[in-house]
């Protein structure tokens, strides 16, 4: 945008500004028509911007004119239920006077808007849109699929809701979804697969998903992004397939069947299915080669798979957007309350370390490219909000102390912190090895996905303890809820005697009897990765990418009621909690 | 959207009594004539207010309308006096910052009614659908500016420049211009 043009609207909108830039602005307003039509363009977006998420207003004075208040009994009932109902019987609510289709075109107009935008939920503040509101008191909630068995959770509902019948259960964000077909209505839902494969759905669509590799589109526009280790994911049309060698791509399906494909990242294999889906003639797309095809179009009728010159015209890829930690001012003091032998919020950074919050207690040291990032002023004056980020990156990243810590086996000990993960991923979140710079572990917290190479329940808080110390074996337990990508949580995992609890917002998740013989040995603490040690791989890496906050160690196991007074400090301003 | 014929049968009722007629034209105009002042006027209440304002300036003086005139134009004439004078009583009370308003709103005025004269109902709908279609960070953005976060407070979340924050924005209208277009064919 030209700075001009920026300038003009930021003065448009009440921003201070100069009153000699003022006139300067106006002056090239009455003299350049194109920049008075950009201004235009915009300012009419933003009227119409305001409008579609304006609720519809009473105006009472001009009900009272024309007398529409006396001859309609005021109703406390809501907008979209009166449009809805009027849907459905037309007849009950027609105005009087009136041509009935031009009626029900409007009711259908305002019907969408109150589905689609107004009422449900276009914007991300509300994170659940659902269905039509008369629909909602007569739908059931979606059952809880375990992890173990379901194939994907729904991160994001955007404006969209499911099409189904009312007595059909209808998914909100958070839930894992088994196999199954889900219709979308008007909007964006946004899946992940267990294996973390991330789909964007745009409606109206019409999808299947069949196993943890395979969705089948029957309509409707749908954008997969598959991460490393997840390739060979294969998203199916009426008449065409893909499958994906280590990719982002994007397919559309339409109601007669044609289907359009993209490669935005690395390759794919498309396919034009013959009558009993197997794939009959092949074409390979390579993003990254010059002179290679990147789009293709399958033609059912005509069996034809055939290069088309790329578009935009496909799903775009979401980019979630991490909401803030909105902590209680009173978080640390009630962390400090409960006696950590450390604490670490993350405030600053003075060379490569951040400080502890308890006296004489030794800083956090930051290895690789983490970062501090949110609000200096916080939640209140005085009180400063900033977090530890995990970016997406190939070089080794992760928190350590200088020295070993020494765990207290009797009677426990406990790691408490707030964490945001990316995606469904398998990462590790805070571990103690011993000895030191080893892949030795004696305890370990980590998010969990479904992959080829391990057995662990997917999509969830794995915490392991093992004793002796070592690569192998152990004592696991897995939070019983998923977590979900994008939304903070608050975990606690504790070794309490010979037993291992796991902590999930606030309450018990998971535990488990562990290895009751075990000695005091010194451990190196690591956060954010599997080991200290060079390399990658599953069993040297595994990185996490989000945000982390409000460290805590402590040489005891907390109490119940400890840990739900700092999870209730923790949500006070959080949206996606 | 109400035909020619249809809005002069709706006058007529109109004209013989039947009041509950003007619903139609209520419900026909009022997206798009909401969307007209908005762009104009910042307050939401201010915009319903003149929205109703309009109407019932409409209402009382429909047998002046003229058969066979484009009734959107005419509400937006209607609309603009009242523009006029909320700008006339607001820049009493904040000078410089209104009487700048007032005179955008002036110099605009011509190029606001030519773009606003194809606005309707279905482009808002089509608006909808395509917010719906916009990146995630893109939407954020959008629904940023209308909840009057400050762009140097979403610049933060997005560990980015107030800069970036003005061009994502100029870049979701950019797409939401050519979705709609393409969405009304």
């Amino acid at each position: 945008m030209e700075p001009d043009l920026a300038d003009l609207l930021a003065a448009w909108l009440g921003i201070e500004t100069a009153p000699d830039r003022r006139e300067a602005l106006l002056a090239r307003l009455r003299l350049d028509e194109a920049f008075r039509r950009s201004f235009v363009a915009e300012i009419r977006m933003l009227g119409m911007l305001k409008t579609v998420q304006s609720p519809e207003s009473r105006w009472l004075r001009l009900e009272d004119e024309l007398g529409w208040s006396s001859t309609e009994t005021p109703t406390p009932e809501p907008l979209e239920e009166r449009i809805v109902r009027g849907l459905d019987h037309p007849g009950a609510s027609a105005p009087v006077g009136s041509s009935r289709s031009m009626f029900r075109r409007g009711l259908v107009a305002a019907a969408f808007l109150a589905a689609a935008g107004l009422v449900a939920i276009l914007w991300p503040r509300r994170s659940d849109p659902g269905p039509p509101a008369s629909q909602v008191a007569r739908t059931q909630a979606y059952p809880r699929v375990d992890s173990s068995v379901g194939l994907a959770m729904v991160v994001k509902l955007d404006g969209a809701f499911w099409e189904s019948s009312v007595d059909e259960p209808r998914p909100k964000e958070g839930d894992i979804l088994a196999n199954g077909r889900f219709r979308v209505g008007p909007g964006r839902a946004i899946l992940s697969m267990l294996t973390g494969v991330v789909l964007d759905i745009e409606g109206p669509a019409d999808v299947e998903l069949v196993s943890e590799s395979k969705v089948l589109c029957h309509q409707g526009r749908i954008r997969a992004r598959v991460p490393s280790g997840a390739e060979g994911f294969i998203v199916l049309g009426p008449s065409a397939a893909v499958v994906d060698l280590g990719t982002e791509f994007a397919m559309n399906v339409g109601l007669d069947g044609k289907t359009q494909g993209r490669v935005f990242l690395g390759k794919l294999e498309a396919a034009v299915l013959n009558s009993v889906g197997s794939p009959r003639r092949t074409y390979l797309l390579d993003a990254g080669r010059a002179g290679s095809t990147k789009a293709f179009e399958v033609d059912p009728k005509a069996g034809k798979i055939e290069a088309v010159p790329t578009s935009e015209d496909f799903a775009s890829a979401s980019e979630l957007v991490a909401p803030p930690l909105g902590l209680d001012p009173a978080y640390p003091a009630a962390v400090l309350a409960s006696n950590p032998w450390g604490y670490w919020r993350f405030e600053s950074l003075v060379d490569g370390s951040t400080p502890n919050e308890v006296a004489g207690r030794p800083p956090l040291k930051v290895v690789g490219p983490i970062r501090l990032v949110g609000r200096d002023d916080g939640p209140a004056p005085g009180v400063s909000n900033r977090l530890a980020e995990f970016r997406a990156t190939t070089e080794p990243q992760f928190m350590t102390l200088e020295d070993d810590w020494q765990p207290n086996s009797s009677p426990g000990y406990a790691i408490e912190f707030w964490c945001l993960s990316r995606a469904i991923t398998h990462a590790s979140l805070a571990g103690l090895v011993s000895p030191r710079a080893t892949d030795h572990h004696v305890f370990l917290m980590e998010l969990t996905s479904r992959n080829r190479l391990t057995i662990h329940k997917p999509a969830s808080i794995r915490l392991l303890h093992r004793w002796p110390s070592g690569w192998e074996g152990g004592d696991n337990t897995y939070s019983s809820e998923p977590y979900v990508p994008c939304r903070w949580h608050h975990f606690v995992g504790q070794v309490v005697g010979d037993r291992i609890e796991l902590y999930k917002d606030g309450e018990v998740s998971s535990q488990a009897s562990a290895t009751p013989d075990r000695a005091n040995v010194p451990c190196q603490l690591i956060l954010g990765r599997l080991t200290a040690l060079p390399g990658v791989g599953l069993s040297v890496d595994r990185p996490f990418v989000g945000r982390m906050d409000e460290v805590a160690l402590y040489d005891r196991p907390l109490t119940i009621d400890e840990i739900r007074n700092h999870y209730r400090h923790g949500i006070v301003a959080s949206p996606a909690k | 959207m109400l035909t020619q014929a249809e809005i002069d049968v709706v006058v007529d009722q109109v004209a013989r009594g039947k009041r509950d007629a003007f619903r139609l034209i209520v419900r026909t105009f009022s997206l798009p004539l909401r969307a007209y002042i908005a762009s104009q006027v910042h307050h939401p209440n201010d915009v319903d207010d003149m929205t109703q304002e309009v109407f019932l300036a409409a209402y009382r003086h429909l047998p002046s309308f003229r058969r066979g005139d484009d009734f959107g134009a005419w509400l937006r004439g209607i609309a603009r006096n009242k523009l006029h004078d909320y700008f006339r009583s607001t820049a009493r009370r904040d000078k410089a910052l209104e009487r700048f308003r007032q005179e955008v709103a002036r110099v605009v005025e011509g190029d606001l009614e030519a773009a606003a004269s194809s606005d309707n109902s279905e482009s808002i709908e089509a608006l909808l659908r395509c917010i719906g279609r916009l990146p995630e960070k893109l939407r954020r953005v959008v629904r940023a500016g209308l909840d009057g976060d400050k762009p140097v407070d979403l610049a933060e979340e997005f560990v980015t420049s107030v800069g970036a924050i003005y061009n994502l924005h100029y870049r979701a209208n950019q797409l939401l211009r050519d979705c709609v277009q393409k969405e009304l064919g």
